[in-house]
């Protein structure tokens, strides 16, 4: 079983790949064992870029597994380990800096740069040393030759991915675009400079092979050839040849111990089949056999020259090598930027939605930061919109949970159980059925909003408790089902408090208006116990001790102080804000009670103060009080409207006629207060009782009454209405009381 | 000293009973009626030195009724005739009109070191 890498990072085991690896491996190494001689000097072998694609597509062990096989042939064509050596650190360079988006060209080139050359450098120079320009061109080539190769397996590792979790070779959909471009340049680049060495090697051997030719014209046209000393080193100047050539003239049978004195182990007399020119040993090894006939040889040794030559190579492929480098340096620089663009563009991404981007990253690229700005800007809106929903849904929670918001749907009132029924709305839960019982005061309240199209209503909860207050509004009444169709509910918490204060505000106001008559039911009691007290005084002052004229006197001392008594307990008891209950009462007496306090208002103002009231009426559960609060405030009202009337007529002896009438119609009680004042002003008929709506003069009416008169209505369950007299000046303020069933 | 005859309109009984027995307690010859009709009944039978008169009468003025008795008696004179109320708050307008007419506003209670001299100057005075 073949346990692989996959360049991805998850290993996969495959029990197929097994023939399928060997048979590949082979044939890798089958390839990487043609030594391509492309010029002397210059041999291709194709094991790196079998061992770099190995190491891709199947991981590290895969890659030196690879390394070794494709490389082992150098050992016979070079009969030493360093290729094969170098190959395994190559893969292990690759492996340790080249990341999945890094080219495995640009590792290579300096990889080759410094361990390669390094090695080249300290290689061929053992045993002996060789021309430093031999040894840089042997360098310069093992460079381009191996980035070349490393920028080929570059361009199949775009196209063609091996996918080892299925077993199949697929095309790459997606590129990387940092390996893209450097395997692009590389290839480019090397490729070129490649070439460019190729032909001047090409070149140098031409060139050497011309001048074995010249060689020979120039030794036979020495003019004292055969006076040369034989074993004797002589120098030959050549046009064209910078360094001199070092010669000898020596026996031809002893031409092979003669050699190494001129640095020469190969004879090249020109009638071979040339083949060891191919190589670049040959040229350093040989040297020119020249016969000059009697036996006589001269050996010429262009050592000199070949070094010449290739150091001419060396200045022609420098420049080159020198842009390789920099192109990349520039590449590596490119990829680093790709990098921080790529992961300033990832931060951006994966912070999105998380928070303000408030420092700016900056990305290499200005297409990348222009694209970081937008959408940083785009975080930034979303993020100020979702905070501004986050911050809406809080107050909306907030104040739902304040005023106890309810959506409703299917709302109906059950008016045998006295209790709200809808469907709640809930956002979270869905729709549920739920119900609210409602005071019983205003059950009947909600019995005459039946059939109206939108209401809007305030009521309390329960049956026995009146602190808790609701707003309901509904709309859309649908006859079949006797329901709104959808609405709100909405607790009012401030409702009650607010409405005290308000009443008693008005309360207040109110009695601040009646003191004349307060004062005036006073000081009548007063005045008649101070007179008594003073006759009773006198009666004793007189010796007259009339015991039954001094009880009498007595007696209606103690009349007149019940009387005071009476008058302040009545008093004191609007000026109370505390809690009005319910008392079982006839609303005649209410009547009858608000009209003894207010008739010396009505006396004094001359007015002629009427009530029609029946003999008998059904008791009601009514807030005494605040009943008696409504009439006092009706026949205020009713004077101040006769007296407005008597200033716009200009007619101070219009007398002034109030009726109080109460009287059942069918299960309702009706109050009717008319008087004959001005009527109702246009600009209040529409809100009458809103709240602080007056048209009296600053400081006589708070335009509280009637708004507090309606609260107290619709705490009843009753209504309240006003309207101006059909056939007579004045208005008609109405009270309904609807009577309990069975009441 | 004249002997003062004193006329009481009032209509509170209690109240008016009391006055007149303090009145007639002080010297005076005090008569009580509690409207304007059996005022002008009684100032038919006999005149009168002094008239109290309260101003806010069940179903008439006091002003209205002392005009009455003014116009019976062809010219009243100033000193004879007050108005009693227990109201406080009269309008200017109220006041000016009973300034015209009455020899002053009394306002109740009344106390009787008040009436004795009310009494007093009535005695001395001729009859309104």
């Amino acid at each position: 079983m073949l346990s692989v890498n996959y360049p991805q990072g998850f290993r996969v085991v495959l029990p197929y790949l097994w023939p399928m690896a060997l048979l590949a491996l082979a044939a890798a190494t089958g390839l990487s064992a043609i030594r391509l001689i492309a010029a002397p000097g210059f041999e291709f072998y194709f094991g790196p870029l079998f061992y770099l694609l190995a190491y891709r597509w199947f991981g590290l062990r895969a890659g030196l597994v690879t390394a070794v096989a494709t490389m082992l042939p150098s050992l016979w064509w070079w009969g030493h380990p360093m290729a094969v050596l170098l190959a395994i650190g190559h893969i292990l360079a690759i492996d340790r800096f080249s990341g999945e988006d890094r080219s495995l060209s640009t590792v290579t080139f300096f990889y080759q740069l410094l361990v390669g050359a390094t090695a080249s450098l300290i290689w061929l120079n053992l045993p002996e040393p060789l021309a430093p320009e031999i040894v840089l061109d042997i360098a310069v080539r093992r460079i381009l030759c191996e980035t070349l190769l490393a920028a080929c397996a570059d361009l199949v590792l775009l196209a063609v991915l091996v996918d080892t979790t299925r077993g199949r070779v697929r095309r790459v959909r997606k590129l990387g675009l940092q390996q893209s471009i450097e395997a692009l340049v590389s290839i480019a680049v090397a490729g070129a400079a490649m070439l460019f060495l190729l032909g001047e090697l090409n070149h140098v051997n031409e060139r050497l092979e011309l001048h074995h030719e010249d060689v020979v014209s120039a030794v036979h046209a020495l003019p004292d050839r055969n006076a040369l000393q034989s074993g004797r080193t002589y120098w030959l100047n050549m046009h064209g040849v910078d360094t001199p050539m070092p010669f000898m003239k020596v026996a031809s049978s002893a031409m092979g111990q003669a050699g190494p004195s001129l640095g020469c182990h190969v004879f090249d007399d020109g009638r071979g089949d040339g083949t060891g020119r191919q190589s670049l040993r040959y040229w350093l090894d040989m040297c020119y056999a020249v016969p000059l006939g009697a036996g006589k040889i001269v050996l010429v040794s262009p050592h000199g020259h070949v070094i010449d030559l290739y150091r001419s190579v060396l200045h022609g492929i420098a420049p080159l090598m020198a842009y390789l480098g920099l192109a990349q340096i520039g590449l590596m620089m490119f990829g680093a930027s790709v990098r921080r663009s790529s992961r300033v563009l990832s931060q951006a991404l994966l912070g999105f939605g998380r928070g303000y981007v408030t420092t700016r990253p900056t990305a290499p690229f200005r297409e990348a930061d222009r694209l970081v700005g937008a959408f940083i800007a785009a975080n930034n809106e979303f993020v100020a919109f979702e905070r501004q929903r986050v911050h809406l849904m809080r107050t909306v929670e907030e104040l739902r949970s304040a005023i106890d918001l309810r959506l409703l749907s299917d709302i109906r009132f059950d008016a045998q159980r006295g209790e709200l029924r809808y469907a709640k709305i809930d956002p979270t839960s869905g729709r549920r059925g739920a119900s609210l019982a409602v005071h019983s005061g205003d059950s009947a309240h909600f019995q005459s909003l039946a059939g109206q199209s939108e209401i809007m209503v305030e009521f309390r909860r329960g049956r026995d408790q009146d602190d808790q207050w609701y707003l309901l509004i509904a709309r859309d009444y649908d006859q079949e089902s006797d329901s709104w169709r959808y609405g709100c509910l909405i607790r009012l918490r401030t409702a009650k408090a607010f409405q005290t204060q308000m009443r008693h505000s008005a309360r207040l106001m109110e009695l601040g208006g009646m003191a004349s008559a307060l004062s005036h039911e006073l000081r009548q009691p007063l005045f008649t116990i101070s007179l008594a007290a003073e006759n009773a005084q006198l009666l004793m002052h007189s010796g007259q001790m009339d015991p039954e004229r001094m009880a009498a006197k007595l007696g209606r001392i103690v009349e007149q102080v019940e009387r005071a008594n009476a008058i302040i307990q009545r008093t004191s008891s609007y000026a109370r804000t505390e809690r009005d209950e319910r008392v079982d009462m006839d609303i005649c007496q209410a009547v009858r009670n608000a009209v003894r306090f207010m008739r010396p208002v009505m006396t004094e103002r001359d007015i002629d103060l009427q009530i029609v009231i029946p003999d008998a009426l059904p008791v009601m559960s009514l807030p005494r009080i605040g009943i008696e609060q409504i009439i006092v405030n009706a026949l205020q009202n009713a004077a101040d409207s006769i007296d407005t009337r008597r200033e716009n007529e200009e007619d101070s002896s219009i007398m002034g006629a109030v009726r109080v009438q109460v009287e059942q119609l069918d299960q309702t009680i009706v109050l009717n207060v008319q008087d004959n004042g001005a009527g109702l002003d246009p600009s209040i008929r529409s809100n009458a009782f809103n709240a602080f709506c007056t048209t009296k003069p600053e400081g006589k009416g708070t335009g509280l009454g009637l708004f507090v008169c309606r609260q107290i209505m619709d705490e009843v369950g009753g209504s309240i209405a006003i309207a101006d007299n059909a056939q007579a000046p004045g208005a008609t303020l109405t009270l309904r009381f609807p009577l309990a069933e069975g009441g | 000293m004249h002997t003062p005859n004193i006329l009481i309109v009032e209509d509170d009984d209690a109240l008016r009973g009391e006055l007149v027995e303090l009145l007639r307690a002080l010297g005076a010859m005090a008569i009580g009626v509690p409207d304007g009709t059996q005022a002008m009944h009684a100032w038919k039978l006999q005149p009168f030195d002094l008239v109290l008169c309260d101003y806010k009468l069940r179903a008439e003025s006091g002003l209205d009724v002392l005009r009455a008795l003014g116009d019976l008696a062809a010219a009243p004179a100033a000193g004879r005739c007050y108005l009693m109320t227990a109201h406080v708050d009269l309008t200017a307008a109220a006041q000016r009109d009973i300034a015209s007419i009455t020899t002053g506003l009394l306002h109740k209670p009344i106390d009787a070191k008040t009436l004795r001299r009310i009494v007093a100057d009535a005695a001395e005075a001729v009859r309104c």
